[in-house]
């Protein structure tokens, strides 16, 4: 029931950390020929590989490494999830007395921090496993061999769903006071329009016919300023309201490249900040009217 | 050379307060060697102990100091590998240690039960590691001493930060002495006083660092008494 909670949260709150203590645990009973698994210290991570190699009975030596409680693939792309985080805890924990071999079973989406060739140097040998730990068992029955499907990165509605959820949490956390500031009579709607967004970028967004997610959040206002334009009547508010939309779509197709893995690398930040400043400045005319 | 011996002549030599004591690092307590009682919070605090008295502490006497356990090479317990994990992790994070480190902090490679400590003057046993308390002015004729401050073509600082008990290792490991400028936990648990270093000297070296150390005394008595002279004689 507790782990049912923590999911929920967890996921509402999937922007945050969420670390665990980072430990060497014995999974079943590991003798020395054990493989020995390493992951990082987020806390939602851990307990789904825990119970998973549980369930399926998988005797290791499972290391969680401390990332400071962010996931795999956010540690390995911040750079917290390094060969010198790895190496740092064989060290602690005395690794290599726990078993006559020297193989580490690393998270495929490790491989952006951690480097095979500097853990050689050490004496360890890394081989990158299955995307999702689901595929462990196989992996391991197979000799440590991946099929085609275990590297393959799915992004499917469901974790599309439950990346729109954490995103539009966050995005309606940043958004709160400026919505109280500028539009707390449609406070209601605007938040709407933040969930709006959140959840059209990651739900729908691979239909837009656009690389750049700033983009994307653009043409995802069109609709909105359709219905905008034809509902409100007053001039100076249809300006305000059409520069709202703009915002955000803008600041929240921008602030995708956070939540996605398709934004890696886009820096579109000077481009989100003129379109800003523009906006600013046209919202800045319309109090002159 | 007989320890009382090179006791006297390294105390005389570098006119130390405190003799140097000496570590043996071994599977079995000595016999007549009595076993330390009580709680100690880190490795470092039997060093000073050490200076009064000879005894051996086992590996699980080192547990309250989880990095002191480590660099020894002991085996720990689970839940002594686990506070020496959140140490550790304690240390990233406040950027006490960057995390490329804790992999390179050395640790004895052989795995012993014990360690026997005491004044080096009446060891028991075969000392392995000596370890001493220097000022800079001292430490400067110890390194003269092991040719570790020569101009070469490549200058390697010996100078060693924390943990200070790193050192140790260190020098057991691949080398002929160690220094460590003393690591805060040192400072706070031995409580020596702040202008003196830590220096060790690995046993397997002793003969030749006893026949260099009356050369460098002299060569550098000799450059005392020429400065003192030009300073008298070009005094404005």
């Amino acid at each position: 029931m507790i782990g049912w909670i923590k999911d929920i949260y967890q996921t509402l709150f999937r922007f945050a950390r969420f670390p665990c203590e980072p430990e060497t645990v014995s999974v079943g009973n590991p003798d020395k020929s054990s493989p020995v698994l390493v992951t990082c210290n987020f806390d939602y991570t851990v307990r789904h590989l825990k119970k998973y190699l549980e369930k399926e009975q998988l005797d290791c030596f499972l290391l969680v490494v401390n990332t400071q409680g962010t996931n795999v693939w956010c540690a390995a792309a911040e750079g917290i999830f390094t060969t010198e985080t790895v190496l740092a805890h064989l060290k602690v924990y005395n690794v290599k007395d726990l078993v006559d071999h020297t193989r580490l079973i690393l998270p495929q989406l490790s491989v952006a921090g951690i480097k095979r060739k500097d853990l050689k140097e050490h004496g360890w040998e890394g081989i990158y496993g299955p995307v999702y730990f689901t595929d462990l068992k196989e992996f391991l029955k197979n000799g440590l061999t991946k099929t085609k499907e275990m590297q393959a990165l799915e992004y499917g509605y469901w974790e599309r769903f439950k990346m729109g959820l954490s995103h539009a949490v966050f995005c309606t956390l940043v958004c709160i006071l400026p919505i109280f500031l500028f539009a707390s009579d449609w406070w209601l709607q605007a938040i709407a329009l933040v969930w709006y967004f959140a959840f059209s970028m990651q739900l729908i967004e691979h239909f837009i016919p656009f690389h750049r997610l700033l983009y994307k959040g653009l043409a995802l206002t069109l609709p909105v300023l359709a219905i905008a334009l034809f509902s409100v009547t007053d001039s100076v508010l249809r300006i305000q309201a059409t520069i709202g939309i703009i915002a955000l779509g803008a600041y929240i197709g921008y602030d995708a490249q956070g939540h996605s893995h398709l934004g890696q690398n886009q820096q579109s930040g000077k481009l989100f900040a003129r379109i800003f400043a523009s906006l600013a400045l046209i919202y800045g005319g319309t109090l002159l009217l | 050379m007989d320890n009382t011996k090179i006791n006297q002549e390294i105390t005389s030599a570098f006119g130390l307060d405190t003799p140097p004591i000496a570590m043996s690092f071994v599977n079995d307590q000595p016999q007549g060697v009595e076993s330390i009682e009580g709680e100690f919070p880190s490795f470092c605090t039997f060093w000073r102990i050490a200076e009064e008295k000879t005894f051996y502490a086992p590996a699980d006497k080192h547990f309250n100091c989880p990095i002191g356990a480590m660099v020894l090479g002991f085996e720990m317990p689970k839940e002594v590998q686990e506070q020496l994990g959140g140490l550790v992790k304690k240390m990233c994070e406040c950027s006490y240690l960057s995390e490329d480190e804790p992999a390179n902090i050395p640790t004895l490679t052989e795995k012993k039960a014990g360690v026997v400590y005491g004044p080096l003057k009446d060891f028991p046993v075969e000392p392995e590691l000596l370890l001493m308390w220097l000022k800079p002015s001292q430490a400067m004729i110890y390194n003269e001493v092991l040719g570790c401050c020569k101009w070469s073509g490549s200058m390697e600082s010996m100078a060693l930060g924390r943990p200070a008990c790193a050192v140790i290792p260190s020098t057991l490991n691949n080398s002929t002495s160690g220094m460590s400028l003393g690591c805060t936990g040192m400072r706070t648990f031995t409580e020596i006083s702040d202008e003196h270093i830590l220096i060790t000297l690995n046993c397997k070296e002793i003969d030749s660092f006893m026949a260099n150390l009356a050369t460098t005394i002299s060569a550098n008595k000799e450059m005392e008494e020429f400065y003192l002279d030009h300073k008298k004689n070009i005094k404005g």
